[in-house]
């Protein structure tokens, strides 16, 4: 598992005891620069040879995110031998549904697949109380609404998209210059030559989503201004306009509390909710680390998973559901996300319709002015050379003399 | 079922009765001018009242055939009540996976899902010879290469996308936020919501028990008409690679082109070492036994004989190998459709990237010619704007002038 981390002690610890007992093995950690108890976690786990960490600590998480993860999926591939690659996040917890673990669930995944989607539905945020997060946080999305992310089979030349969206593994450059997948008619394939053999597919998508990613990203206030500051003043994000221009004015004008408040649920909102079918209580995340041993103690990694192993397991009938759930839940998510790739295409399109109408109206302007100048040179250049021919000529030569005699006959006139 | 067809008299006949013992009930046809037999055929479906034909002899194929087929789709579900509209080519014959018949394998989707994507190998062409097209063309692509088909349930006011590939599927219109969430949380209250309801009543069936076998080369004969069909008819525009068929056509050397479309004994060998092909006999069995459905027994009986044919009834084992051989087709299919859209999505991003540069030279190369343009009036004022003619030309005038004492300083 591939996780980028900054400032994340509050759930960090978590997250890695959740995922050994769920059969990870190693996990290799960027550190974008954390300044709380983030490093010491993480040290722990070095020391116990459960993770590798890669130190990033400049400020340049939105340009070089990407990047960050790409390298630490192919060194799980290179370095630490993974079969599967998981790149997930602090606030990410991949359970397994039907029973088993994780490792189990994706041990099970056919030879020909090599890529798991998996829905991404939130625990969704409750106003902050005595109790720690995992006791408050028992409300979770019926319907998943972010992207969902993906685990792939380890490879060395895989590039990681966008923090592991949907299927954002793309193909080494070699196969992406192989694009023709063969979208056209019979009747002109002769005409259309060869080379049009499609990339060669080592990562199709499992038929099978057995995996739903529990995501927490609203623990408490806290950490949600932490987030703010971090989104804010060291992400590198320039880009201030819309949204992130308001959060910075509300973060100036101490309006934090209430955006917090509108992004929380509180228990009339939760009831409402549960109500209209759009949450579930979920306590399964709750139940699981409240149990679940240190695998950094007495026991080691073994016990941690020896627990887990005999854990209670959903009856027949739950899991039946709960898959079925699951994979309508999985199959909308994917039209979403599919019709939300057209509609930015459909923006796109008409961004450059636009540009298109702009750059050609400039062109024409610099194309009237080009004239213009070219005008008005060859009228100097005609003005020069009657100037030219002009001081050629004898009189001017005299002209001095001319002009002297001139004086001499005015003057005396003047007087 | 909806068909779109112009001059398919070769193969319209076997998709009709072919498609009526799967247990499809009813079609909806749309005749694009056909000059052969294809109007018979039809008819005699028609009088059985197996048909509702419409005529579009209209030249712009190109353009409006997305709407004839959005048109046939609504209608199925208005006035001949589907509740599955397969939106299909005469070349397109949608086979049942792992058994049982076609209609078998739509009634076993569950509720909640609304669309059906089903894969699209090709059988290979082959050379003409004894036969008709079903006894020679017996090879298939083990693997899709062309785009999938979707099949969705009736409704009123579908919209089915170019080719019946997809559904344009109602969103927000212009400029909003998608309705999945793509902010991060910490983002939300200061986002504009997107609160239209996603339109769920298209998820695809997280199950794939259709293959369409597609069978686009048939006979010389039948691929000189549909070149015919493509160069003069299509209202395509001729560039590129249509021009060339154009040319082939007209300098008469479509046979060579034919020949290099086709596979060859030894083509097919190649096809079958490599695995790219695969036998399939399935398609030419299931036609030589199906009866007639406008024969004695009718559709009912043509039903019982599909039910208890082979095709219907395989082994468990080869039953499970073909489902995951179709699954593994689509998702491959799937795959490539979405890595193709990030290409044009891409190639789009790039261009506007290209285009903002371009368009910010060239609003450069306009301010520095601006500046150029009033430089140079300028001289031209400073040279010819003194007013007050002379015995010279205006040329000549200012530089000779100064050279004189002026009347005032002469004073």
């Amino acid at each position: 598992m591939t996780l980028k981390v900054r400032d994340e002690e509050d759930v960090l610890d978590h997250n890695l005891r959740f995922h050994v007992a769920q059969g990870v093995d190693f996990f290799v950690v960027t550190d974008n620069g954390s300044r709380d108890a983030t490093p010491e976690i993480l040290d722990r786990y070095v020391r116990a040879g459960l993770a590798h960490v890669i130190e990033e600590p400049q400020d340049a998480l939105k340009n070089r995110g990407r990047a960050w993860v790409t390298r630490m999926a192919r060194m799980a591939a290179t370095d630490f031998d993974a079969d599967w690659v998981i790149n997930a996040d602090a606030d990410e917890f991949w359970w397994p549904l039907g029973g088993g673990t994780v490792a189990e669930a994706l041990a099970g995944i056919a030879p020909p697949y090599g890529v798991v989607n998996a829905p991404r539905p939130e625990l969704v945020g409750r106003p902050d109380g005595p109790e720690p997060f995992l006791e408050r946080l028992v409300f979770r999305e019926t319907r998943s609404r972010a992207t969902p992310k993906v685990a792939h089979r380890a490879a060395d030349d895989l590039l990681v998209g966008n923090g592991g969206h949907r299927l954002a593994i793309v193909r080494d450059d070699k196969v992406a210059e192989q694009r023709t997948p063969r979208f056209d008619r019979a009747v002109l394939r002769a005409v259309a030559g060869t080379g049009q053999d499609e990339a060669r597919w080592r990562l199709v998508p499992a038929p099978r989503w057995p995996l739903r990613i529990l995501h927490l990203p609203l623990r408490s206030f806290n950490h949600y201004r932490r987030r703010v500051e971090l989104t804010l003043f060291h992400g590198d994000y320039r880009d201030r306009r819309s949204n992130r221009g308001e959060l910075l004015r509300a973060y100036e004008n101490g309006g934090l509390p209430e955006l917090y408040a509108q992004l929380v649920y509180d228990d009339r909102a939760v009831e409402e909710a549960l109500a209209a079918g759009e949450l579930v209580r979920d306590t399964s995340l709750r139940d699981f680390l409240a149990g679940c041993p240190d695998p950094l103690a007495e026991g080691g990694m073994q016990a941690a998973r020896d627990w887990a192993a005999q854990a209670p397991r959903p009856s027949r009938e739950e899991r039946e559901r709960d898959l079925a759930v699951q994979e309508l839940d999985m199959m909308q998510a994917l039209v979403g996300a599919d019709g939300s790739v057209r509609r930015r295409a459909g923006l796109l399109k008409r961004r450059v319709r636009r540009v298109e109408g702009q750059r050609a109206r400039q062109r024409e302007r610099a194309r009237e002015l080009e004239r213009q100048v070219r005008r008005l040179e060859r009228g100097r250049r005609r003005q020069e050379r009657r100037l030219a021919a002009m001081e050629a000529t004898r009189w001017w030569r005299t002209r001095e003399a001319i002009a002297a005699a001139a004086a001499r006959v005015r003057r005396p006139r003047g007087r | 079922m909806t068909l779109k067809v112009r001059d398919e008299e070769d193969v319209l006949e076997a998709n009709l009765r072919f498609h009526v013992a799967q247990g499809v009930d009813f079609f909806v046809v749309t005749d694009n001018d056909s000059t052969d037999a294809t109007p018979q055929i039809l008819d005699r479906y028609a009088r059985a009242g197996l048909v509702h034909l419409l005529h579009e002899p209209s030249g712009d194929y190109q353009n409006v055939h997305g709407d004839w087929v959005t048109r046939m789709a609504r209608m199925a579900f208005t006035d001949f009540g589907a509740d599955w509209v397969i939106n299909n080519d005469a070349d397109e014959f949608w086979w049942p996976v792992g058994g049982g018949t076609l209609d078998a394998a739509f009634a076993a989707i569950p509720d909640g899902y609304g669309l059906l994507h089903a894969p699209r190998p090709e059988f290979a062409g082959r050379p003409d010879g004894p036969g008709d097209w079903p006894q020679r063309l017996v090879f298939r692509e083990a693997r899709s290469r062309v785009r999938h088909k979707i099949a969705h349930r009736g409704a009123a006011d579908v919209e089915v996308g170019g080719g019946s590939h997809r559904l344009a599927i109602k969103g927000p219109k212009e400029g909003g936020t998608p309705p999945m969430r793509s902010t991060k949380a910490l983002l939300r209250p200061v986002t504009e919501p997107d609160d239209r309801p996603r339109d769920e009543r298209w998820t695809p069936a997280p199950r794939w028990p259709a293959r369409i076998l597609h069978l686009p080369i048939r006979s010389f004969e039948q691929y000189r008409r549909r070149v015919e069909l493509t160069v003069y008819h299509g209202g395509f525009e001729l560039r590129d690679r249509r021009r060339a068929l154009l040319e082939a056509y007209e300098a008469g050397t479509l046979e060579q082109l034919y020949a290099r479309t086709v596979l060859d004994d030894e083509g097919i060998e190649r096809g079958l070492a490599t695995g790219e092909l695969v036998q399939d006999t399935g398609l030419r069995d299931f036609l030589a036994g199906c009866p007639d459905p406008l024969g004695e027994g009718g559709v009912q009986a043509v039903r019982e004989w599909a039910a208890a044919s082979p095709a219907a009834r395989p082994s468990p084992e080869r039953a499970a190998a073909d489902v995951a051989a179709n699954e593994l087709d689509m998702m491959h299919a799937l795959a490539r459709n979405e890595l193709a859209m990030r290409w044009l999505r891409a190639e789009a991003n790039q261009r506007a990237r290209r285009l903002k540069r371009e368009l910010a030279e060239a609003r450069a190369r306009v301010e520095e010619l601006e500046g150029e343009a009033a430089g140079a009036a300028g001289r031209d004022d400073e040279r010819g704007g003194r007013g007050g003619a002379g015995d010279h030309g205006r040329a000549k005038r200012p530089a000779w002038r100064r050279a004189l004492p002026s009347r005032r300083s002469a004073r």
